[in-house]
């Protein structure tokens, strides 16, 4: 029989599990490019935690449900290479059936018709994260350590980059992330589990299966996709006078109805966007693999150190640690128990 | 049933790891359970229990003491700078929490009730006996006594008392200075007496930062006579124990529980039907009763 | 803030002369005699740049597009110091002389060299009937059309439609408008925006353009 027993009901441990969540909101925004047909995009994207619950279940598995992950910030950048669309090149004189002298056609976009035309949706588009997780746990045992007694590891400060090093390994392995970003997003979670040199006991969430879904886009967001094209066309043409820009619309009718082909956003807003989060950048993949990499294989959501410092430092004696070992995990509907021998 | 029946986060330790508990703690803080004086303080192989084997090599490495350092024992009537050393160590500590199955009480503590649990241990007690060579040397050389007797008028005294050094000086004691001076002794006299106590728990503190700490039921030392001395002997321990080593073994409550993000805070499940006890000492285990808030 | 790629000059200029003209105006010449030319560009009274032109019987080349506004030393530079300054077309071929840039007040004088050099072939500033002059206007408004030398003028409008539902203009037909000992016969009476109008002068000619009134504006004094 195990020596030691700590529980936590459904609830508590829902509690538990939510507040390190919300610490995802620290992650620093992702930046990432794909492309959409013909049009390179490049995105900022940040993170909410807003709603979702927990649950226990008798499998012996945490459930995540329906955690919803508002974009905050939200910021797509759509790259327009234009095509040379020009006014002239009429046919003003035939003789015998052919043309003869044909005007010449002048540019109606300047020397470099490359646009970059920002589209901010922040906050306006939420997805849902759910997934079914089994609880492990594994003893940190640093490098760094080297051969200091309990004590001086207890006092002793983590200032290696063992850490920082395994977690920018983990992050690095979700693909299409840049490695700045890859370096800035492992770098924010370290804090959580650095501490002093002695090992440590840490439990994680392993994924058994998740999904990640948009489920909501604000109005204002769906009627700026809904009229994209327009969109970017009134972005083109800001620059020239009101009373000309409906004239100006017409010159660039090719190119309207190739980004509307391009972009082929439908009726289906929430399939499109999810597809074109999805396709272009393959940033569902990306977000969802950030949340299983944090709440998974990186961060634990509990840490006990051992030795244990049952009995802390004061007046220059020392903490009195008690090792614990044999740590094992229960899961049933109900709770979630660790128990440990104190040796 | 479930552990959290009756709160959002439990916790429950066995009197086996509590024992585990309290021999760490009586290797890693060993001037909580020996205290001597000054010879044992720098020699601590010299106590009745030697400690060289048995505490925590981080204890001599950061400093820490091994012995706690008590004054010199005054030998009354003398009022010389010498006192007597003493050693005294508490060992063999082990916890037996209700029902009792860990180790035999005396009659006079049985039966453990409940949401009590019971102490057992060895206090050893050593005194540095001076040789009779040094003693000699160090004796004080007091005035001898100059009788003068009355013995009739054809009995007469030839020799007079001698006079005083100082004839105000007639009558006066001076107040005696506590000694400074350790008489040397080769070997202390060593005695252990088994001793048994029993305790319970109480919840002190606040409620951000509730402590467990110890209270003392009674005491009993086993077949110590005459009965006099059994009970002079159970009044200094229990003085000692009371005021010496309880106040410094309380237990953080939060050292048990979850400690992960700022915005959660822990308390106590208040006392109700369904948790009479909190914590609770039964099924051999200390079982602690939380609640949390976000 | 976005950077605006949409090229400015073709929005800037609502009129023109042909004597001195700009980007509203392309001027068609036939150079029949084979031989080689040269072609000097004005901006005002600055002499902006020369071009060679070479005709040639065997040549396949039935036209020679002269952007002037390549010749500016500014655009000579943005082009790493190349401009086109040699051009070859056959004897029933065309020069077709137009400004692609902000320029105005242009004109050009070609000249022969080598056998005929220093007769005077063409100078755009008088235009004849064997001349083209195309005026492609487009901001919504009522417009004059002027011959200076025979005082003659027509009127016509460029259609404003509210609420968009402009034609592009690469799918719209020129418009021919014969200029006579009448005057103009402009066919339509509304012409569409970037709509090319196609002058053929019967008579000798100096053409100009003008906006009587532009929508909702008052005409400026000249």
């Amino acid at each position: 029989m195990p020596t030691l027993n700590i529980a936590a009901n459904e609830k508590a441990f829902n509690d538990i599990i939510m507040a390190a969540a919300k610490k995802l909101e620290n992650t620093p925004p992702l930046t990432g490019s794909g492309v959409l047909g013909p049009f390179s995009a490049s995105y900022e994207l940040g993170f909410r935690i807003t709603d979702g619950s927990i649950d226990l279940t008798n499998a012996g598995t945490v459930h995540i449900r329906e955690l919803d992950i508002t974009y905050d910030p939200m910021i797509l950048r759509l790259g327009i290479d234009l095509p040379h669309i020009q006014i002239g090149g009429e046919c003003i004189l035939r003789l015998f059936g052919k043309c003869r002298i044909r005007l010449p056609r002048i540019d109606i976009f300047g020397d470099n018709p490359d646009i970059v035309v920002p589209i901010n949706l922040s906050g306006l588009i939420t997805s849902e994260f759910s997934g079914e997780f089994s609880v492990s746990t594994g003893k940190q045992v640093l490098l760094a350590k080297g051969t200091r007694t309990v004590h001086q590891a207890h006092f002793d400060a983590d200032n290696s980059n063992e850490i920082r090093d395994r977690f920018r390994t983990i992050i690095g392995t979700i693909p299409l992330l840049p490695a700045t970003t890859v370096n800035s997003i492992a770098d924010t979670f370290v804090p959580m589990v650095k501490d002093n040199l002695a090992d440590k006991w840490q439990f994680f969430l392993r994924d058994v299966w998740h999904d990640l879904d948009i489920i909501d886009i604000a109005s204002t967001a769906e009627n700026i996709l809904r009229h994209l094209v327009d969109f970017i066309i009134d972005q083109i043409l800001a620059p020239i006078p009101a009373v000309l820009r409906t004239i100006a619309h017409a010159i660039l009718d090719p190119i309207i109805s190739v980004i509307g082909a391009v972009l082929d956003i439908g009726d289906d807003v929430f399939e499109w966007l999810s597809s074109f989060f999805q396709t272009s950048f393959g940033l569902l993949d990306i977000i969802a693999q950030l949340i299983l990499n944090f709440i998974g294989a990186m961060v634990p959501f509990l840490q006990l150190e051992t030795p244990f410092p049952i009995i802390e430092d004061s007046s220059g004696l020392i903490p009195v640690l008690v090792p614990v070992e044999n740590i094992a995990v229960t899961v049933d509907d109900v709770e979630f128990v660790v128990s440990a021998d104190i040796l | 049933m479930a552990l959290t029946q009756f709160s959002d986060l439990f916790a429950s330790i066995h009197e086996n790891a509590i024992n585990n508990v309290v021999l760490q703690l009586q290797r890693q803080r060993p001037s909580l359970f020996n205290y001597g004086t000054v010879a044992f303080v720098q020699k601590p192989d010299r106590l009745c229990f030697p400690l060289v084997n048995f505490i925590d090599v981080d204890v001599t490495l950061f400093g820490n003491p091994v012995v706690h350092q008590e004054s010199l024992l005054t030998i009354p009537g003398y009022n010389g700078p010498y006192g007597m050393e003493y050693c005294l160590q508490l060992r063999e500590l082990s916890i037996d929490i209700h029902p009792p199955n860990a180790h035999s009480l005396p009659p006079e503590l049985v039966p453990l009730e409940k949401q009590r649990f019971s102490l057992k241990g060895k206090a050893c007690a050593g005194l540095g006996c001076p040789e009779r060579g040094f003693l000699n040397e160090i004796a004080p050389v007091e005035e001898p006594f100059f009788p003068v007797l009355d013995l009739g008028k054809d009995v007469t005294q030839p020799n007079k008392e001698p006079p005083k050094e100082n004839p105000n000086d007639r009558g006066k004691e001076e107040p005696p200075k506590p000694p400074d001076r350790p008489v040397i002794f080769d070997r202390p006299i060593c005695f252990c007496l088994d001793l048994f106590a029993v305790f319970h728990l109480e919840m002190e503190g606040s409620p951000d930062n509730p402590i467990l700490a110890l209270k003392l039921d009674n005491l009993e030392i086993v077949d110590v006579k005459p009965d006099g001395m059994e009970n002079m002997v159970e009044c200094f321990i229990k003085t000692v124990i009371v005021l010496s080593l309880l106040p410094k073994v309380r237990l953080a409550l939060k050292a048990l529980v979850f400690n992960i993000a700022e915005v959660l805070t822990v308390e106590p499940t208040p006392v109700s039907a369904s948790v009479p006890f909190n914590p609770a000492l039964e099924d051999d285990q200390i079982k602690v009763f939380v609640n949390l808030k976000v | 803030m976005m950077k605006s790629v949409i090229n400015p000059n073709i929005f800037r200029h609502t009129a023109v002369a042909s004597e001195g003209f700009n980007n509203l105006c392309t001027i068609v010449h036939p150079l029949r005699k084979e031989g080689e030319y040269t072609g000097e560009i004005f901006l005002k009274k600055q002499c902006m740049g020369s071009f060679q032109l070479v005709i040639n019987e065997k040549s396949e080349s039935t036209q020679a597009d002269i952007d002037v506004s390549l010749f500016d030393p500014l655009n000579i530079r943005k082009n790493k110091g190349i401009s086109p300054n040699q051009f070859e077309m056959s004897t029933d071929g065309y020069v077709v002389i137009y400004a692609s840039g902000h320029h105005n007040g242009v004109h050009v004088r070609i000249t022969g060299s080598g056998d005929q050099k220093d007769s005077e072939e063409f100078d755009t500033r008088k235009l004849g009937k064997d001349d083209l002059v195309v005026f492609r206007p487009f901001h919504p408004g009522k417009y004059k059309l002027l011959n200076r030398l025979a005082g003659q003028e027509a009127s016509f409008a460029i259609e404003e439609k509210k609420d968009g539902g402009y034609i592009n203009p690469a799918k719209l037909e020129p418009v021919t408008i014969p200029l006579t000992t009448k005057g103009f016969e402009i066919p339509e009476n509304k012409i569409l925006p970037f709509q090319a109008m196609v002058i053929k002068p019967d008579i000798d000619c100096s053409l100009v353009l003008e906006m009587e009134k532009p929508r909702g504006k008052k005409k400026k004094a000249s």
